[in-house]
This record gives C-alpha cells, sequence and structure tokens, in this order.
C-alpha cells in the first residue's frame, strides 16, 4: 500500500501550497519555508531509497500523476485571486467561511514582500507539480490523456513545446552539445536559465516545422503542435487577465517564467559537464543520478535519471537506482540550491566532472573532455589534460 | 508454435538475413525483444527520438506508440519504415534491418574431418584436435555442432578453443565428460586418433563487439574454450583494449590452459587481469588465489563501463548477468554463450 501512497507526497505539499497561499500575508512565507525545508532537510535526514516495488496497479500511479493538474490549476487559482479586486467565483466568501478565517481581509493585508515570496513558490510548485509530472507524462506517446494531461501541466510554464524537443531532441541528443539542456563544463545556471529556454524552443519550433513539411502540411496552421502549445499558455495568461486584470496577468506571467527556470535548473544539474560520443548509444553514465528519498517520492523517480536516459522508455515506478551511476551533490532542492551559487557549485561540482572523466569516460569521450576542458573557462578543468594512449589514462596537470 | 493463430500469444518477429525468428511478448516492442534476444539490434534513445532503430515493415502490422514522422525522411516513411523502439507488433510480422552481422560472413559447412590429437586437460575435459579437409573461416567464439560416425548418433554444440589459423586446417575443441553423457562419455573413454568426426558450422553470436570499452570475460569450467579463443584472436588483432578475465572452476585440479592464459596476460597491449577463482578449494590447501563464486569476485573488477562476455553453466551465467545489470552494465552490452549452456543441459 506505501509503495501506492509515497508517490502522494506531491498532492500533500500542493495542499499545504494551497491552503497557505489562501491565508495570505505571512502564511505565505511559512507555506514557502514549509517546501524548501520538507525537500531540503528531508532529503539530508531520510537517506536513500533504492527499493525497486513491483506494482500490479500502475494505471493507480498514472491517476495519482493526472491529479497533478487541478492542484497546479488550483495553486495557480489561490495565487492570482490575490491580486484580484473582486472575489472571483466566491472563492474568499467560501474559504472563510469554513475555516472562519476572514481571507478576504488578509489578501487586503498582503504586503508586497509576501507578494514577491508568492512568486518563487508559485514558480517553485509549478516546477515541481506541472513541470515534473508534464515531463513524466509526456514521455508517454501512445497515450493521448496523458500527453492532453502533460501539455496543459507544461503550458503553466509556458513550456507545453517541452514535449516535443524533450523527446525529439534532448534524448537523441543528451550529453551531446547539440543538446539545448546539456549544460556544458564551465557554463553557469543563470546563463543556462536563458540559453536552455531560447534553444529549447527554437529547437522544438525546428523539429515540429519539419514534421510538417514532411507530411506536406502547412507550418502555420492548427496542424502545427508548437504553435497549439503556445496557446494553451495564452489560455491560461486569459485566465488571469480575466480574473486579475493586469497585475494578475503580470504576477502569472512572473510565476510561469520562475516555473520554467526552475525546470532549465533541474536540466542543469542532471547533465552538467558530460560528453557523450553521439554514435554511442545513452548510457547510465551520461545523466548525474540521485536516489535520495524526498526528492524521489516527491519527483517520482526523476532522480533515477541515469536509467531514464539509458532506457527512456520504462515509466517511473519501474525505473532503477543505479547506485554506481555518477551521482548528484545531493537531493533535487539541495542540489538546486547549490547550483544558484555558482562559487559553491564550481567547488563542489568541479571534483565531480573531473571524477567522472577518470572513472566514467570512455576513451572518445576523454577526448571530447580535452576540448570541453579547454572551451570551460575556468582554470580547474583548463588545467587538466587527458593524455589517452594505449589503454593509461593520465591527467596532465599544466 | 500454437499461438500462431491466437492473437493473445505471444507473436514471431522474423528479420530478413536472419535464421533466428524471435518471440515478441503481449506490450513488448520490436526492439525490446530483439535485444532480450541477444540480437545485436542498432539503437539508440530508446523513446523515439533518434531513429537509430528505423527498419522496414516488410510483412504484417504494428501499432505504432509515438508519430514517426518526427525522425524519419518522408521517403522513409513512404516506404514503409519504422521504428523498433516505437512499434508494438500486432500479429506476426518480419521486418528488414541492417544488423551488426559479423558472423553472417562465414558460411556454414558440413564437413568430415579426423582427430590428431587428443588429451586430457583436467581429470574431466579432452581437449580434441580435428583436421579438417579445407579451411573452415569462423569467429572466435562461435561454435560448431559435432558427432563422431560410427560410435554414435549424438551431435553436440562446441565452441571451438583456438582462433581460426588461416595457415592450417586444424580446429580445437574441449570436450567436458558429463557423467551419463553420450558424446561426451566416449570422448573422455577411448582412444579416438584417426577417428572421424562431423563438422557442422560455425554457429553462434558470441563474438568481441568492436568498441573502445574495457572488457570483462567471465569463464566457468568448459565454458573457458570460447573465451580464450576470442581473447587470443584479439591479441592477433592488436586489441588495446583492457581486460579483466574470471576464470571460475571448483578446485585447483579443475584449472587448466593456465600457460595460454598466461601467454595472453603477458603480450596483452593493455592492462590485463587474470583472476582464477575456486569454489570448492579445501580451507587447508596452498591457494592463495580468490575463493567462492563468480559474483563474490566480479564487482570488484565493475566501473559500469564494460562490455561483458560469458560462457559456463546457466546457473552461473544467470547470476552473473544479475550482478553485471546491477553495475549499470546495459544487456546490449552483454554477451553469454547460450548453446554450451544448453549443450550442458541437453548433455546432463
Amino acid at each position: 500500500m506505501f509503495k501506492y501512497l509515497k508517490f502522494m507526497s506531491f498532492h500533500i505539499m500542493g495542499l499545504i501550497a494551497i491552503i497557505s497561499i489562501s491565508l495570505g500575508e505571512g502564511y505565505i512565507s511559512i507555506g514557502f519555508g514549509i517546501w524548501v525545508a520538507v525537500y531540503m532537510v528531508a532529503d539530508m535526514v531520510f537517506g536513500d531509497d533504492i527499493s525497486e516495488p513491483t506494482y500490479r496497479f500502475p494505471k493507480l500511479l498514472t491517476w495519482q500523476l493526472w491529479l497533478a493538474l487541478p492542484i497546479v490549476a488550483m495553486i495557480s487559482f489561490v495565487s492570482v485571486w490575490h491580486f484580484s479586486q473582486i472575489d472571483v467565483l466566491g472563492y474568499g466568501a467560501w474559504f472563510s467561511n469554513i475555516s472562519g478565517y476572514d481571507i478576504l481581509s488578509a489578501r487586503d493585508n498582503t504586503g508586497a514582500i509576501q507578494q514577491v515570496v508568492l512568486v518563487f513558490f508559485v514558480g517553485l510548485a509549478i516546477g515541481i507539480i506541472g513541470t515534473i509530472t508534464g515531463h513524466e507524462l509526456t514521455h508517454r506517446t501512445w497515450d493521448p490523456v496523458s500527453m492532453l494531461i502533460g501539455r496543459w501541466l507544461l503550458s503553466f510554464s509556458f513550456d507545453a513545446n517541452f514535449s516535443i524537443e524533450h523527446v525529439y531532441g534532448h534524448h537523441r541528443y543528451v550529453s551531446t552539445k547539440d543538446d539545448p539542456a546539456t549544460a556544458p563544463r564551465g557554463r553557469n545556471v543563470y546563463a543556462h536559465i536563458l540559453i536552455s529556454t531560447i534553444r529549447g524552443n527554437v529547437s522544438a519550433w525546428n523539429i515540429e516545422k519539419s514534421r510538417l513539411e514532411k507530411k506536406g502540411q502547412n507550418v502555420f496552421s492548427t496542424n502545427n503542435v508548437a504553435i497549439r502549445g503556445y496557446l494553451l499558455s495564452v489560455v491560461l495568461m486569459v485566465f488571469a487577465y480575466l480574473m486579475a486584470g493586469w497585475a494578475g496577468l503580470g504576477f502569472f506571467v512572473a510565476a510561469a517564467l520562475a516555473g520554467k527556470a526552475t525546470l532549465e535548473i533541474v536540466n542543469f544539474m542532471e547533465h552538467y559537464g558530460m560528453v557523450r560520443n553521439p554514435q554511442v548509444p545513452v548510457q547510465p553514465r551520461h545523466s548525474w543520478n540521485t536516489n535520495k528519498r524526498a526528492s524521489s517520492w516527491a519527483m517520482f523517480n526523476l532522480t533515477r535519471h541515469s536509467h531514464h536516459h539509458a532506457q527512456g522508455e520504462v515509466p517511473y515506478h519501474e525505473l532503477k537506482p543505479y547506485t554506481d551511476a555518477p551521482m548528484m551533490i545531493g537531493g533535487y532542492l539541495t542540489t538546486m540550491v547549490v547550483a544558484l551559487i555558482p562559487p559553491l557549485w564550481n567547488k563542489l561540482m568541479i571534483p565531480k566532472v573531473l571524477e567522472w572523466d577518470q572513472k566514467y569516460a570512455s576513451k572518445e569521450e576523454l577526448e571530447l573532455a580535452n576540448i570541453a576542458n579547454q572551451k570551460s573557462g575556468i582554470a580547474a578543468f583548463k588545467n587538466t589534460r587527458y593524455q589517452v594512449s594505449g589503454s593509461k589514462i593520465k591527467p596532465v596537470t599544466a | 508454435m500454437f499461438s500462431l493463430f491466437s492473437k493473445k500469444g505471444p507473436k514471431r518477429l522474423s528479420i530478413k538475413g536472419s535464421e533466428q525468428v524471435i518471440e515478441v511478448q503481449a506490450k513488448e516492442t520490436i526492439l525490446q525483444a530483439a535485444l532480450r534476444a541477444n540480437v545485436a539490434f542498432p539503437h539508440s534513445c530508446r523513446v523515439g527520438g533518434c531513429a537509430a532503430c528505423k527498419c522496414k515493415l516488410a510483412s504484417g502490422q504494428v501499432k505504432e506508440l509515438i508519430e514517426s514522422s518526427y525522425v524519419l525522411s518522408a521517403q522513409e516513411l513512404k516506404q514503409g519504415y519504422i521504428l523498433a523502439c516505437q512499434s508494438v507488433p500486432k500479429g506476426d510480422i518480419s521486418i528488414e534491418v541492417a544488423l551488426d552481422n559479423h558472423t553472417s560472413q562465414f558460411e556454414i559447412e558440413t564437413l568430415i574431418g579426423s582427430v590428431v590429437k587428443q588429451y586430457a586437460l583436467t581429470h574431466d575435459i579432452t581437449a580434441l584436435e580435428i583436421e579438417l579437409p579445407k579451411m573452415l573461416p569462423f569467429a572466435a567464439g562461435q561454435y560448431a555442432n559435432i558427432s563422431l560416425p560410427g560410435l554414435s548418433d549424438a551431435s553436440r554444440s562446441y565452441s571451438f578453443s583456438k582462433p581460426y589459423d588461416a595457415n592450417e586446417n586444424l580446429i580445437q575443441f574441449f570436450i567436458k565428460h558429463v557423467p551419463g553423457g553420450e558424446l561426451s562419455s566416449i570422448v573422455a573413454q577411448q582412444n579416438l586418433i584417426g577417428q572421424q568426426v562431423l563438422v557442422e558450422g560455425p554457429y553462434g553470436d558470441f563474438y568481441l563487439r568492436e568498441s573502445q570499452s574495457p572488457v570483462i570475460c567471465i569463464a566457468g569450467g568448459s565454458g573457458l574454450a570460447p573465451v580464450k579463443a576470442l581473447l587470443e584472436q584479439a591479441l592477433s588483432d592488436n586489441v588495446k583494449r583492457e581486460v579483466t578475465f574470471i576464470f571460475a572452476a571448483r578446485t585447483q585440479q579443475d584449472l587448466y590452459c593456465l600457460d595460454e592464459i598466461k601467454d595472453i596476460e603477458k603480450n596483452w597491449p593493455a592492462n590485463f587481469k587474470f583472476v582464477p577463482v575456486l569454489s570448492d578449494e579445501p580451507q587447508s590447501s596452498n591457494w592463495n588465489g580468490q575463493r567462492g563464486y563468480v559474483t563474490d569476485v566480479m564487482a570488484e573488477f565493475l566501473s559500469g563501463n564494460e562490455q561483458a562476455y560469458l560462457c559456463g553453466p546457466p546457473l552461473m551465467i544467470n547470476a552473473a548477468v544479475d550482478t553485471l545489470r546491477k553495475y549499470s552494465i546495459p544487456a546490449n552490452k552483454i554477451f553469454f554463450d547460450k548453446f554450451i549452456t544448453k549443450a550442458d543441459v541437453v548433455a546432463a
């Protein structure tokens, strides 16, 4: 039973977000604080989950994933509601009535600082509940319901077209320079958020365009899945505007971008500095893995990333922990925070990347690593050169 | 066979140019079934993003899990190409694909040779050297079916224990005496010099794949033959990959060919670790090497990067493959000789 329930932590966390945001004022920060604490501390305290349970009713797990859509929609609704001049759909009255706490006057007292916190809070919530679930669902290209729900989930971060780029781009080119989402050595996370967002969207557009051209269909038509993807986000923006005018729209755009940034930070962590010969099939060594319990449960084993990329067709509950794969610094949220502090990231991650070269890289990959080191612009990388001769690998420190 | 007309049962996948018919389980894709059957099916991303596994559907129908027009060209779509990783057969199908078919260049022949040498390697393994009337090219690691006309009708599969040598028509096999085994008992008990041998082959898909990654070889008992041949061939081909070679036996008296292995080790151009491991060696003996089962010792030599080549009894192979998988070595980098194990089972 628990093996099913353990993947319901994001539902509980979603509920905490909905309630704390509804309560307004300082409760917004408290809710955000709970989120950060749970995901960071729990990972540090509860260690790894390397169990491999079998599921007789995987459909139950799929329904759990589908539930993410109403949760993300509700989180977005209550936060946009904060910016409205009216009590949209009577939500404030209803909530106050059942809770006995007047959230309408709390809303009036919610200051600008809490509203800024709200942007990050909702951004993180969209990232974890929306994007990660959307990722899992849009891998199920054979299941139209999962695809539809997945693309709506992604549209909360303007990223429905992730469903195109990710499968036909990222999984094909991962850990090579042709992959928009793989961060090369030396790039910092802020640059990656920008570069990967732009290149990812361009790539999705080009992939879709080439598909339509092959089928002899007009690129600017309703057949274009990329255009339809952007339209999903436009629909959400219209809702935000109708609910709360320009302020609501402005907030939603900011939160959606924060959600998109969350995804790009995760992309940054998952393949940072890795190299691969495009001719060689993707192996477990081409992703940074972590088996931290809280992260794995919250993100339904996205953490078992090494297996996900080596065998992308495997649904999340069948992913294996691969305990000897290259390991991330910590759980997902911990690693995200480290990534956001580039000097700390470099200090912790450069030794890991260099260790990866020695421990995991093939000879061809060492040649690629040499090139990547030179291009990195970071002394610790630039000073490492591998002499690849015979079977001996020698790092030559300049 | 009866499942041919029933929809529920496994479906059959045939690949043009290959004799093997692969069973496809319910919901399984073509690629999954092929890799499970140890067919070297080209592939990479496995999610329908790269088209490395594209193949032509010659007959039958498939259910496509993804829109293949994202990755296949307009021409390919018109010609009936599909993605093996995204196609679930709806019934029996046949496809065309260029396999990694190193062994298909060797013609299968039936020849009658004669035994020129017969000697004991251990108390229960005998080496047979057979002179053939003509050359029989094969890949080191492959096997042949042999029988002894006039003495027995039994035909058994044995791996070539030396690589192919274009200068002589000699082939060699290691034959383990299985109590009650029809062919192996004759080899163990009778003088066969001059005896006619019917040799049919070469067969099998066990040979060293081209790659840069390190190699781990695991041989148990008479499973040494194809592994030794494969390494000797690699040595003469100047292969420079790192090798760990684990040779599992019961006791010291079951170890053999140690001089030949030492020669390989000495001349190997890269790191070469030879690890004999004994499972039943008395504790009191003078053995200073490893004790236990293959799975007890292999972990310390694994990085996850290796290509693995295994030959030996089925239980050993199963356990060792499990360990390899645990070290994230993918199925398509694990090669084992199924037929030797089958022959063991049949003979036993």
